[in-house]
């Protein structure tokens, strides 16, 4: 693996609940949460793929989460109806919390930006802020949208046809022809020139085939000077 | 009075406190709030770029919001906030809920804290408070006044409230009612 990407910052998995309650427009006190593990840990998976650290608070949740479906599964006694909390409690309880004081860091954040607008004396930048740079510019931004927006992405690329190779059919018969209808325009050819024209590897190994199957028909001479020199073809007879 | 009380105003970098003027008038009596609230009837008459605000529990004198730009060029910078959602999120549990330790704080978060509470810890928006009775004497944060100054708040209880569980959800509560008027 070429890389890996450890996020100290990093939003965490009740964020990532939140963000899916958010974008399917779950009830919280109704969480499928068979449907919601299944994303969850889509999610992970893309991590994954992506080379992000998963930390353990991930994978910690993804096993509550399925602990959950697997109860959610067991079947009712309607007797004990009763008494039988429903096993999501706790997480919507936690969720909730978070997401109260999520909302409570969002307007201390307004706070702040409405304070920074008045100038004190001897003012002192207690959060230095020089000019904005990129990590100001995506602040707003959380890791789930990223990887949402790059899922997305994923799916929505043109789909590339695969590389097509196509065969090639060369046959010695057909190359026999090609050299015939050079000997009968003249009485030799030159095995450069014959294979001038040709577009592949695979005919011009083939022609030379041929070759030796109209040298073993006796329909032509071959005449080399020197190994690796010129191979000239003389029209027998 | 309003004149000495100005000039403190103007001499300080800190907000000025009702202890602080006193120390200083030694034996006047002189209540900061009234004389304040007199300054910025006189600012507000002149049409003055500057007012009296409260902030970490005494008085400076700021800029009008309006004048920011100005400001902003003279210092060539922008004064902005350089947090993480992350490190604002856990400055928000410390703020509300503090004095708190470290794991209370990954609970609520649901990940772990450790380097968003070291760089609050560096900023000096959050301090060591003391250590926990309770088993491990664990280590308990609570906020600075640098805190205070930085989010312009008077007090902690200046804070905007917490919403209660109930509005938390408004999303669902509008999908809910849309579904009951499809039906």
């Amino acid at each position: 693996m070429a890389y890996r990407i450890k996020l100290d910052n990093f939003e965490g998995p009740l964020d990532l609940l939140l963000f899916f309650i958010h974008r399917d427009k779950i009830n919280i006190y109704d969480i499928p949460i068979a449907q919601i593990t299944t994303e969850f840990v889509r999610y992970l998976d893309l991590m994954q793929k992506l080379n992000i650290e998963i930390a353990g608070e991930f994978i910690y949740m993804a096993s509550t989460l399925m602990r959950l479906k697997a109860r959610m599964l067991i079947p009712k006694n309607k007797d004990l109806m009763e008494e039988f909390e429903d096993p999501r409690t706790s997480l919507v309880q936690r969720l909730l919390e978070y997401k109260q004081f999520r909302d409570a860091s969002e307007s201390l954040s307004g706070q702040y930006l409405t304070h920074s607008l008045h100038a004190s004396r001897g003012m002192n930048f207690p959060i230095d802020g020089v000019k904005e740079t990129s990590s100001e510019f995506v602040k707003n931004i959380s890791l789930f949208d990223l990887l949402s927006a790059f899922k997305m992405m994923m799916e929505n690329l043109p789909k590339t046809s695969s590389y097509q190779i196509e065969s090639e059919h060369v046959i010695i018969e057909e190359q026999i022809r090609y050299i015939r209808g050079f000997l009968l325009r003249g009485p030799s050819i030159r095995f450069t020139v014959l294979v001038a024209d040709l577009k592949s590897k695979l005919q011009i190994i083939v022609t030379f085939m041929a070759i030796l199957e109209l040298l073993r028909m006796k329909e032509i001479r071959l005449l080399q000077d020197s190994p690796f020199a010129d191979i000239t073809l003389n029209r027998a007879g | 009075m309003k004149d000495v009380v100005e000039v403190l105003l103007f001499a300080t970098s800190e907000p000025l406190t009702q202890a602080k003027l006193n120390a200083c008038l030694q034996d006047t009596e002189v209540n900061l709030d009234e004389v304040v609230d007199q300054l910025n009837a006189d600012y507000e008459k002149g049409g003055s770029g500057l007012f009296i605000g409260k902030i970490a529990g005494g008085y400076q004198i700021l800029s009008k919001p309006e004048y920011h730009l100005y400001i902003q060029r003279l210092y060539n910078k922008t004064k902005k906030l350089q947090l993480s959602r992350a490190a604002t999120e856990a400055l928000a549990v410390i703020a509300y809920k503090q004095p708190i330790s470290r794991s209370e704080i990954e609970i609520i978060r649901g990940v772990n804290c450790d380097s968003v509470i070291r760089s609050l810890l560096e900023r000096e928006l959050i301090t060591i408070r003391g250590r926990d009775d309770g088993p491990g004497r664990a280590i308990l944060y609570g906020t600075t006044h640098s805190f205070l100054e930085g989010f312009g708040l008077s007090a902690l209880s200046d804070l905007p409230k917490l919403k209660e569980l109930s509005e938390l959800m408004p999303d669902n509560d509008n999908t809910l009612q849309d579904a009951s008027e499809a039906e």
